[in-house]
């Protein structure tokens, strides 16, 4: 119970965080970044199910992401659908895909999910890119509209990082109660032991499924989000890098983890923004980190501050009375 | 219908690459594809474009390199996490790529080169259909190398020795065998035939980082044949090469990876064991 305590609060901790920080820094630039990372944390989330919790090598979240963009901009910007009906059209549609690229590719293993989700990204953004007629082909979609609550259109990108961040810490603590659940367990036990799995009559190939529905449940709020905020989608910005990046985010704040995710996606978007005078160049010292992180620490940065605030704890006499009484 | 054997001989060599490591150690090498990238930039961009080597001695120093490297990446990226978890070593393969995709970014730009190769555009008028030699010189090495890796394999110690650790690693420890080098040397084979794919391919595609994605169809080669066997694998890259090359040429050429990918993935569904392959549930498959 109080490792669950320490987690959700740095949870709750990382989220405040991010709330405050436009209370303190007006720069339009860091309101940018800030939506930015609100993004990539739901997007972390998606990936932290299928590869945290379930262990399932996939890397093809970029083309979840490409499909829930599109399907938002067209029902948005072409159709005149409005925010509220088209978010969860793009979720629908994308949780409808992952369950059809799922279900052949989930009865494989390792390496092959991980070859196969790449060749879906290339697969994915060659319709997008020749598809002109319905896609736009490599113009992209303009003209998004941002969304309106109410009467009220959220036009400036600070009420728009208040939507996203609602919404990330929606799904954020969406993530932990899945995480506690028969469902979370069902994920982590078919990482740990496939085989065991099956012998206690539970259908691994239909819990990989779930992680991998849920992964395109989020993809589809990172995509409908994406759309309204960045207003213009082309198929360059669903690239292979973009993608690298939510998995350096995932392993580098800690894998498995609801926190490292949240923890990972702001400190890399962060670092990507100081990188950028390496140019196409910055995922270098992304890559290598990836490479120290799994040598010297697997469970992620995360875990740093999970050790340093249980260390502390133990200072406060209070609660160190508390748990002595209940044992 | 020749380029799509020759562009299949390159998806079979880059499949080789695939299931020698695959047999070695129950892994599929993410990586496979920047390997023969690597190979593409050092032989066409610095042997052929710079110093004008001739072509015996730029494929000697291609193989020297391939090898050392395919050996320094087995060190680095592998051998700390044999023990893990699979993901991990996924995760650091998948690390290891983008790795050399940067690295290529540092040592040459981002812009796509070409490279003449030995016979440039020249080709070859067989009635009325023109070939180019290139694609020949490919079939032809693509023959060449399988010849030379039967005899390394059957006859030489090292082969010898890389078999029985693909075979069974325990018992081959047992034997006095050093594994871990005989994994190395085996990682070192795998690139140095990433490094020739590459040098193959050099003068038909443009070289570039994105180069990369070619290892997902050598991947593909490996579905539609099997993982476990050679003619498997040189089989499925013919029919990929194949299949794509005429799926361009008679459905549309925008398409070309979105069919050949598509073909892997029925492949997939409907016969994930492959054409040659048995099925069997301790390789994971």
């Amino acid at each position: 119970m109080n490792t669950h305590r320490i987690r959700n609060g740095i949870v709750v901790a990382l989220f405040a965080f991010l709330a405050l920080v436009p209370t303190y820094v007006e720069a339009p630039y860091v309101i940018f970044v800030l939506n930015v990372t609100c993004i990539n944390i739901i997007l972390v989330l998606a990936l932290n199910f299928i590869l945290g919790y379930a262990g399932q090598v996939f890397l093809g979240t970029i083309a979840f992401f490409a499909v829930a963009s599109y399907t938002h901009a067209l029902l948005f910007a072409k159709l005149g659908w409005g925010f509220w009906p088209s978010l969860p059209m793009s979720i629908v549609v994308t949780s409808v895909l992952s369950l059809l690229i799922g279900i052949p590719t989930l009865r494989v293993r390792g390496a092959y999910l991980a070859l196969m989700s790449m060749g879906f990204i290339i697969v994915v953004g060659d319709v997008i890119k020749n598809w002109m007629s319905f896609t736009g082909g490599v113009w992209g979609v303009p003209n998004i509209p941002r969304p309106d609550i109410g009467t009220f259109t959220l036009t400036s990108n600070l009420h728009m990082f208040y939507l996203c961040l609602a919404l990330a810490l929606a799904l954020a603590w969406l993530s932990l109660l899945i995480e506690d659940s028969r469902y979370g367990r069902a994920f982590k036990a078919v990482r740990d032991d496939q085989l065991a799995v099956e012998m206690v009559g539970v259908s691994s190939t239909y819990v990989k499924v779930l992680a991998f529905v849920l992964c395109g449940v989020y993809t589809g709020v990172a995509g409908s989000l994406f759309a309204s905020f960045n207003v213009y989608i082309s198929p360059e910005i669903y690239s292979f890098n973009y993608n690298s990046i939510f998995l350096c985010m995932l392993v580098v704040g800690g894998l498995s983890s609801v926190p490292g995710s949240v923890l990972g996606a702001i400190l890399l978007t962060a670092a990507i923004e100081v990188l950028r005078p390496l140019k196409e160049k910055y995922l270098t010292p992304l890559a290598l980190l990836i490479i120290i992180i799994l040598l010297f620490e697997p469970a992620g940065l995360v875990i740093f501050i999970e050790r340093a605030v249980a260390a502390l704890r133990k200072f406060i006499p209070g609660k160190r009375l508390k748990e002595a009484r209940r044992g | 219908m020749v380029s799509g054997l020759a562009l299949g001989c390159v998806y079979g060599l880059i499949a080789l690459g695939y299931s020698f490591l695959f047999n070695a150690v129950g892994l599929i090498n993410i990586a496979q594809g920047s390997f023969v990238m690597l190979g593409a930039y050092v032989y066409g961009v610095w042997f052929t474009n710079q110093f004008h080597w001739p072509f015996i001695p730029a494929l000697a120093a291609l193989i020297v390199i391939m090898g050392l490297f395919g050996m320094a990446c087995e060190r680095f990226f592998y051998r700390p996490f044999k023990r893990a978890h699979l993901r991990t070593v996924l995760v650091s393969l998948v690390a290891l790529g983008i790795l050399l995709g940067n690295l290529a970014l540092i040592i040459w730009d981002p812009y796509p080169k070409g490279t003449k190769g030995l016979f440039g555009q020249t080709t070859l008028r067989v009635g009325g259909m023109a070939i180019f030699y290139q694609s020949l010189f490919i079939i032809a090495s693509t023959v060449l190398l399988l010849i030379v890796q039967h005899w390394l394999f059957k006859k030489t110690t090292i082969g010898k020795v890389m078999r029985a650790v693909a075979l069974d690693k325990d018992t081959a420890a047992l034997m006095g065998i050093e594994t871990d080098l005989a994994i190395s040397l085996t990682f070192a084979y795998s690139s140095i035939l990433g490094g020739i794919a590459g040098m193959l391919v050099a003068p038909i595609f443009s070289i570039e980082p994105f180069l990369q994605v070619i290892g997902f169809k050598g991947f593909g080669a490996c579905i539609i044949g099997s993982f476990s066997s050679i003619t498997g694998a040189m089989a499925g890259g013919l029919m990929l090469g194949v299949v794509e090359t005429l799926g361009s040429a008679y459905i549309s050429s925008l398409y070309k990876d979105a069919i050949a990918y598509a073909f892997i993935i029925a492949f997939l569904i409907f016969k994930p064991e492959g054409l040659f392959g048995t099925r069997s549930e301790e390789s994971g498959l």
